[in-house]
């Protein structure tokens, strides 16, 4: 059955951005997704947040590997070129979209089956690399399209649907990309678009890879007494480490800073990250005082925020020191150094 | 280049076959040339201009030409040519399906245009020898050994014909070349003779002209394994 197409009539009043785009302008096709489902908050919120932006549509790519999560692409803007990738792969379609046009705002889907267990090596090198693009780990805590196994973030303890408990470890993936070095940590939850938008749009401004990690209840397979990744449990258990509030530079000079920021994070293209509220001696810039906090937080705690940033760390171009012009972009006579290049090159062999 | 242009042309991956001796080995090669008037062929990409003044609506898997592929456009050039590359069913204009003939259409035209495909790859090399009885087939890293094997099968007077495959799928040479001859022989480093299961596959030849020569011990294959492998079948 084809899936049912959206309407294409906006009300008048909608409001309009800096380029007059509504919010509408931003949205995909239908979702297919279930009724209830997390990603759905959370493609709203990248809505949200690329509208907010004043992001033209096709300087965007959106993409994902296999999943649920992955499907959620198509549901945001449509006036950007889309890749699902195979399963697990998409971090490297990424990196080689990036490297060709450094120009584009990467936003990869995912989830916590495509991410952690047949992605987790493609997640890891992007890490390392600094890819320039933000992460959306969309975390279920299950399998959904194949009918709710656990997947590798499942909690010990946490029940599947039969009631049956998960016994293994989980892979925690904030925990996983601070030890890897990430740049950009976050994790959020699908049901608190407050915390999520102002999060996603510096994940979007931040110059290197910005991982969100958000929780996402699947309400079909994982939403039940006894999951820890369901809506009452991670409403009762989510201990916001952090408020974060974005200013992007165009209303920097305009914007109040809260008095009570703790610490601001200027980024790379001047806009500026205003932590409102961390706790005492919480230090986003620090990464072992931030993994420090973590060890020290209830094993149950859902502890979300931007935990971590570090707006100065050099991106996967700069690391390679390749042309500040989009490689697409270059005229075909300085792509090919040509012949007398080759022969220079040959003689240092000899 | 031709690799990267194929793979453009066509837009589909293009696979350069290679072999463990080559790649874990340093070796001496000839010194190697550019040619500064090659310029790449992008295949069919539609830019903003076109997109702009030409294209009503732009449908990623509709308009295809003579060798059945469909214009393209770039990310980041218009939101007029966005599109979006799925892992599920989708129509010739790109949107999502899931019903059936729309889905067959696009996979029928991919079809088509992998066999089209076949007339652009590189020709097989074929080394003819006065007198001979039979063919030999081989490709990628066999190549050395097997052309020493040919010179010293004709010194012992037994001379053949040689074909190297250079590229899948097979093209009219290697139709051929098989029908030229009243049997071959196919001599890879597989134990489960991958080629000439492609060749039975995808050309006309009837499976009992061709006879294998298997070598895969671990050492780089040596002509001795070819001419020992052929004559103990003749």
């Amino acid at each position: 059955m084809p899936s049912i197409a959206k309407p294409i009539a906006t009300h008048p009043t909608l409001q309009r951005n800096a380029l007059g785009l509504t919010i509408r302008d931003y949205e995909g096709s239908m979702s297919t997704l279930c009724a209830g489902c997390g990603h759905d908050s959370i493609t709203a919120a990248v809505i949200r947040a690329l509208w907010e932006l004043d992001t033209q549509p096709h300087m965007v790519a959106k993409l994902s590997g296999i999943g649920c999560s992955s499907k959620t692409p198509t549901y945001f803007v449509s006036g950007a070129h889309g890749f699902n990738s195979a399963h697990g792969r998409m971090p490297a379609i990424a990196t080689g979209a990036a490297a060709a046009n450094r120009d584009l705002l990467y936003i990869g889907v995912s989830g916590d089956g495509d991410s952690l267990s047949i992605g987790l090596g493609q997640l890891c090198h992007a890490i390392r690399r600094n890819v320039r693009m933000a992460y959306i780990l969309e975390n279920n805590g299950v399998y959904g399209l194949t009918k709710g196994q656990f997947s590798a973030s499942s909690d010990v303890g946490s029940k599947s649907k039969r009631g049956e408990a998960n016994r293994m470890a989980p892979i925690d993936p904030v925990r996983l990309a601070l030890s890897l070095g990430a740049t950009f940590v976050a994790r959020s939850f699908s049901g608190d678009k407050e915390q999520l938008v102002p999060i996603l749009k510096a994940a979007f401004a931040h110059r290197g890879f910005a991982l969100v990690d958000v929780v996402s209840p699947c309400v079909t397979f994982n939403d039940h007494e006894g999951s820890t990744k369901s809506y009452k449990h991670t409403r009762k258990n989510t201990l916001r480490a952090t408020q974060a509030d974005f200013v992007p530079p165009q209303s920097e000079i305009l914007a109040q800073i809260s008095k009570s920021g703790t610490t601001s994070v200027t980024m790379h293209d001047g806009s500026v990250v205003n932590f409102t509220a961390v706790p005492k001696n919480y230090d986003p810039t620090d990464r072992r005082k931030v993994a420090a906090y973590l060890d020290e937080q209830p094993a149950n705690a859902v502890v979300t925020g931007l935990l971590y940033i570090d707006a100065g760390a050099p991106d996967m171009h700069e690391l390679g020191e390749s042309s500040p012009t989009p490689l697409r972009d270059l005229v075909y006579e300085k792509l090919c150094p040509g012949s007398g290049e080759l022969d220079r090159l040959q003689e240092e062999f000899r | 280049m031709k690799a990267f242009d194929l793979a453009e042309q066509f837009q589909t991956p293009v696979i350069l076959m290679s072999d463990l001796d080559i790649g874990m080995n340093d070796w001496v090669v000839p010194r190697l040339t550019w040619d500064d008037s090659y310029r790449p062929n992008r295949g069919r990409v539609i830019d903003a201009e076109e997109l702009a003044t030409k294209i009503k609506k732009f449908q990623r898997y509709n308009n295809e030409d003579e060798n059945f592929v469909t214009p393209r456009t770039l990310p980041g050039v218009s939101e007029k040519g966005a599109y979006f590359t799925r892992g599920s069913g989708h129509n010739k204009f790109g949107g999502y399906t899931e019903i059936p003939d729309e889905y067959q259409e696009v996979m029928d035209r991919l079809k088509k245009k992998h066999a089209a495909a076949a007339k652009f790859i590189p020709e097989p090399e074929v080394v003819s020898r006065e007198g001979a009885r039979f063919g030999v087939i081989a490709m990628g890293g066999c190549d050395p050994a097997v052309r020493e094997a040919m010179d010293q099968l004709d010194r012992q007077g037994t001379p053949a014909d040689y074909l190297r495959v250079r590229g899948f799928p097979f093209g009219e040479g290697v139709e051929k070349f098989l029908a030229d001859h009243d049997f071959c022989f196919v001599v890879e480093q597989s134990r489960d003779a991958q080629l000439r299961s492609l060749l039975t596959l995808e050309t006309s030849v009837p499976k009992e002209k061709l006879k294998s020569v298997l070598v895969y011990g671990g050492f780089p294959l040596s002509s001795r394994h070819v001419v020992q492998g052929i004559l103990s079948q003749l």
